[in-house]
């Protein structure tokens, strides 16, 4: 069955100007999904132009992130129509008022389970998440699971194309994408979350782990949650019972979609 | 008178006669009184020579020395009485050099004395040495005190050091004993009384050595056992059975612990030490595990801790062999890149001082003499960049061996850790520095194309040349005369339609079927005439022209320029002519076909979304860039539509004109106006506030809009291209 797993972070400042950032998390996607020069990327340059997809080398990376004009970095294994892989890198944000980004600028990425075993995407997503805490300023991640690529592609939000999903999926999406929660706030309890220094500082990682963290890591001011041992789906019922309290923990700290609110009873807003 | 005459000088006569007889009786006598002397010296000196090896001190010796340079002193009076004796004169001419070749064997005989007995006494230090230890550790023994392990390796290796540093020191001796012994044989002379004292130094010499020979033979015999110095023969024995005891193990795990912990530290060390070294004692640490874990292995019985340590640390010992030798490698290159930012720097700042010279001067050389030493520097920096670029895949090779080290065992997990954090340490610099160097090096690597390089031609060339722009300028209207070959008619783009659409491409790629390539050709063979006309007068006569400017010295890179463009048009269009290939990019009539094409597209698309505002440009920040598509199809529906071919990305623009086009409603809502007309007016105004905001009771001059962003893709080849009537 086709199954999606990735790993998103959102920062709270561009990746672009954080030292080594982007290209730990180049390194990371290269060398743990193994992109070749069969891999494709292309590059979108402020302010509009969109560059074709090409073959990949990191060169080519290197240079795009070397470039003040490059916005966005988009990755793509397998073919146009039924990839693989994608990830977007939104490296820089436009200067320009009127464009100027209304939500965070993000790395993620998304997999296609038969290509890669949801072992080698946790772990891919984890060094992500483990490289933007040691070298940027997140603001939250989450290593994820979806039940198809297409749901996996909309979470990492390189897509918003949610009419072929079942309304649940929509709703939840639709208020994820409410740009000024995502400046502040987490957006859930992921199985692997990440939590940025600010966040971080509202909390405890003591006070993770008596809500029932399986671990918790302490990097650079951020925390880096282990919260549940595998990678399923955040509204998998298993997933909801055992991280019952970890989440009530949370909750004051994400954008509190009503989707999340299972188990947990607190007043919602749409 | 005459008479008193003869009888004196036939006095003087005799007199001299005399006096001459006297003389020739006086050197005989000397002769022979000197030779006798020498003889009798020579005779001496051997004398003295004899039994030195039984001698207490060099004192003998010194005495044959000195007697042999008196026998240099009474030679100095031989020769004064030689005469022609031939024996005198055999003595004159070869018993100085005999003389000098003694002093210095002799000399050579004096140093072998006196170190003779050099190691007369090591043989009982390294009895005394090797009796103390063997009591000590059959003290241990008999205790049968696993503790006391350590003690005594510390201790057998305390003084097997100290013997084996004795040993050097003999054997330092032994070489130097045997040189001097060496060069003293050397003296060998069978010449009258000088035999004897050749023969008693040989003797002497061979005696001396034989005797010190015995003593270092002696001494290797008593410390052999003690220069093994934990393996020596009791001591190993002892520390069997101590470690077959409880503590004994113990006291080698603590060992092994420690030295894991040592490699820890050496490892997490070598990413601020200025050296490697430290890889190269976390090595040897590695190998004094290696040591003790085959210990671990002769006593582990059925002891499972040892078991497990002897079964599965050699394959952690081996494994971390190459992880250590790449890491080690990684800190070879840890700094190797520094320099190249700041030369990079140097070259540009030296760049910038010749332009703004040849600026300041209005100097038309400049325009030859920048772009060539540009020109230079890029070449230089251009290869240095490659190297670099691809020496990235070396050290990103050597990052992943280090983190291939995977040992289960929990004990080996902090050096697994701190292994991969020095990697990543030091590859995360290199990379940095990489990226600096990048940063500093691009502009100087695109040589003359450097945009500082360009600006600066530009700048000097606006000031130096209106022939040359005038020239320019023709040039550049026979390029544009040039490219206007490839736009397309009507006709051309239905016959390309037919041909692109009959085959499958990849998205957003070049065409560069042979179906396109072959439609192409047809479409270029009726340019024909056209290609004729560029290619030839106007060609020839801006050729010549630009040729001319050429052996201007303040010209002739810019006209250089200006032919090679030409040239290259040209060479295009005789292509495009002759064989109707290399027909690319943005001269490919395919690609102004689908340009023309896509816009038909766009057309049918927004009928088929019932776009709101369709292809509006005037959008603050957007410039005259024109989202396809804004559309409000319900409550919490406000879409923006980008239309592209299937498969091309263009999600990203979306997203642009998405946040432009939501913050321009969004203000004209807070700002309680109406949107201009141009962008739907008041109409569209009310339709936006009425369905896209996200609090819908709240104030309206706080709430923000919500528009969402896609891209529509279209089928390239739904619809055949139509001409417009």
């Amino acid at each position: 069955m086709s199954v999606g797993a990735g790993a998103f972070v959102y920062f709270g400042a561009d990746p672009a100007g954080a030292a080594g950032l982007v290209e730990a998390a180049v390194e990371v996607l290269e060398s743990g999904l193994g992109l070749t020069k069969l891999s494709q990327m292309s590059l979108y340059r402020m302010p509009f132009h969109q560059g074709k997809w090409r073959g990949y080398a990191r060169k080519a990376v290197d240079e795009a992130l070397a470039n003040a004009d490059v916005a966005v970095i988009n990755l793509r294994v397998g073919s146009p129509d039924s990839p693989d892989m994608v990830a977007k890198l939104q490296v820089r944000s436009d200067p320009d008022p009127h464009r100027a980004p209304t939500g965070p600028r993000s790395i993620g990425f998304v997999c296609e389970t038969r290509a890669w075993t949801p072992d080698v995407v946790v772990a891919v997503g984890r060094q992500l998440l483990e490289a933007a805490a040691r070298l940027g300023s997140p603001i939250s991640g989450g290593v994820f699971r979806a039940p198809t690529f297409h749901q996996g592609h909309c979470e990492i939000g390189d897509t918003i194309d949610y009419d072929p999903e079942a309304p649940a999926f929509r709703d939840r999406m639709s208020f994820d994408r409410k740009d000024y929660l995502r400046w502040e706030k987490a957006r859930r309890l992921y199985p692997v979350t990440l939590l940025g220094p600010k966040l971080a500082s509202q909390v405890t990682a003591d006070q993770a782990t008596a809500a029932g963290a399986i671990a918790v890591q302490e990097i650079n001011g951020s925390l880096l949650i282990d919260a549940y041992p595998t990678i399923v789906e955040t509204w998998d019922p298993e997933f909801l019972r055992a991280t019952l309290e970890l989440r009530r923990w949370l909750w004051p700290n994400t954008i509190q979609n009503p989707a999340d609110n299972v188990g947990l009873g607190f007043k919602t807003r749409r | 008178m005459e008479m008193k005459r003869a009888l004196f000088a036939a006095l003087v006569a005799v007199v001299v006669l005399f006096a001459i007889k006297v003389g020739y009786a006086d050197d005989e006598s000397d002769r022979q009184s000197l030779i006798r002397d020498i003889d009798g010296m020579l005779r001496d000196a051997a004398s003295s020579l004899d039994g030195a090896v039984s001698d207490s001190s060099a004192s003998d010796i010194e005495s044959a020395r000195s007697k042999v340079r008196d026998v240099r002193s009474k030679v100095s009076s031989l020769e004064r009485v030689k005469g022609d004796d031939s024996l005198a004169n055999k003595y004159v001419s070869s018993y100085p050099r005999y003389c000098d070749d003694f002093d210095r064997a002799s000399q050579n005989l004096v140093q072998l004395k006196n170190d003779q007995r050099s190691v007369a006494e090591l043989p009982r230090r390294c009895q005394d040495l090797d009796k103390q230890l063997v009591e000590q550790a059959e003290q241990f023994e008999r205790a049968k005190d696993g503790t006391r392990i350590e003690e005594l390796r510390r201790l057998a290796l305390d003084v097997g050091g100290k013997a084996e540093d004795w040993f050097r020191d003999a054997d330092r001796k032994k070489d130097e004993m045997q040189r001097w012994a060496g060069e003293a044989a050397r003296f060998s002379i069978s010449d009258e009384q000088w035999s004897y004292v050749s023969s008693k130094l040989q003797s002497d010499t061979r005696e001396i050595l034989d005797a010190w020979q015995r003593d270092y033979t002696q001494a290797d015999a008593a410390c052999k056992d003690l220069r093994q110095r934990d393996r020596h023969p009791v001591v190993d024995r002892v520390l069997r059975n101590l470690a077959n005891t409880a503590q004994g193990k113990d006291a080698i795990y603590a060992k092994l612990d420690e030295k894991l912990k040592r490699i820890e530290s050496l490892v997490k060390d070598v990413v601020g030490a200025s050296d490697p070294g430290k890889m190269d004692e976390a090595l040897s640490t590695m190998s004094e595990i290696a040591s003790l874990v085959t210990e671990v292995d002769s006593i582990k019985g059925t002891d499972r801790k040892a078991t497990a340590i002897a079964e599965q640390w050699p394959e952690y010992v081996r494994s971390f062999e190459p992880a250590a030798r790449s890491l080690r490698a990684l800190k070879v290159s840890h700094h190797g890149l520094d320099p190249a930012d700041d030369a990079c720097k140097a070259d540009a700042v030296a760049l910038g001082e010749m332009m703004k010279a040849a600026l300041e001067a209005h100097d038309p050389d400049g325009l030859t003499e920048v772009p060539a030493k540009a020109r230079e520097r890029g070449e230089h920096y251009r290869t240095a960049l490659t190297a670099m670029d691809q020496f990235r895949s070396t050290m990103t090779g050597l990052k992943s061996t280090v983190e291939a080290f995977d040992p289960r065992d929990e004990r080996w997990r902090n050096l697994k850790d701190v292994l991969r954090g020095s990697a990543a340490a030091i590859y995360e610099y290199w990379d940095k520095q990489a990226q600096l160097t990048h940063s500093e090096c691009d502009d100087l690597a695109k040589g003359d194309r450097n945009p500082a390089v360009e600006r600066f031609l530009n700048d000097l060339g606006n000031t130096t040349s209106n022939e040359l722009a005038t020239y320019q300028k023709e040039a550049g209207d026979w390029e544009a005369k040039a490219r206007g070959v490839y736009i397309l008619d009507c006709k051309d783009m239905q016959e390309l339609w037919d041909a692109w659409c009959s085959v499958e491409f990849e998205p957003n790629e070049e065409p560069e079927d042979s179906v396109v390539e072959q439609k192409t050709a047809e479409v270029i063979e009726r340019e024909r005439a056209t290609i004729a006309d560029l290619i030839g007068d106007s060609y020839t006569t801006l050729a010549a022209t630009g040729k001319r400017l050429q052996t201007k010295a303040k010209y002739a890179a810019a006209a250089g320029e200006v032919l090679k463009e030409l040239e290259k048009q040209k060479r295009r269009l005789e292509k495009l002519q002759d064989k109707n290939k290399e027909w690319k990019g943005t001269n490919n009539p395919a690609v102004a076909f689908v340009t023309a094409f896509g816009k038909q597209q766009h057309d049918r698309m927004n009928g088929e979304f019932s776009c709101n505002l369709y292809d509006k440009s005037g959008f603050p920040g957007l410039s005259r860039q024109r989202p396809d598509c804004v559309v409000v199809n319900g409550k919490g529906e406000c879409w923006i539509y980008e239309f592209k071919p299937r498969g091309v990305n263009g999600d990203d623009q979306a997203e642009t004109y998405r946040v432009a086009v939501q913050r321009y409603y969004q203000e004209k809502m807070r700002a309680e106006a109406d949107a201009d007309s141009n962008l739907g007016g008041h109409e569209f105004q009310t339709l936006v506030e009425a369905n896209c905001r996200e609090g819908r009771d709240a104030d309206k001059t706080k709430d923000t809009l919500l528009f969402k962003a896609t891209t529509k893709p279209y089928d390239r080849c739904a619809r055949r291209y139509e001409c417009e009537q």
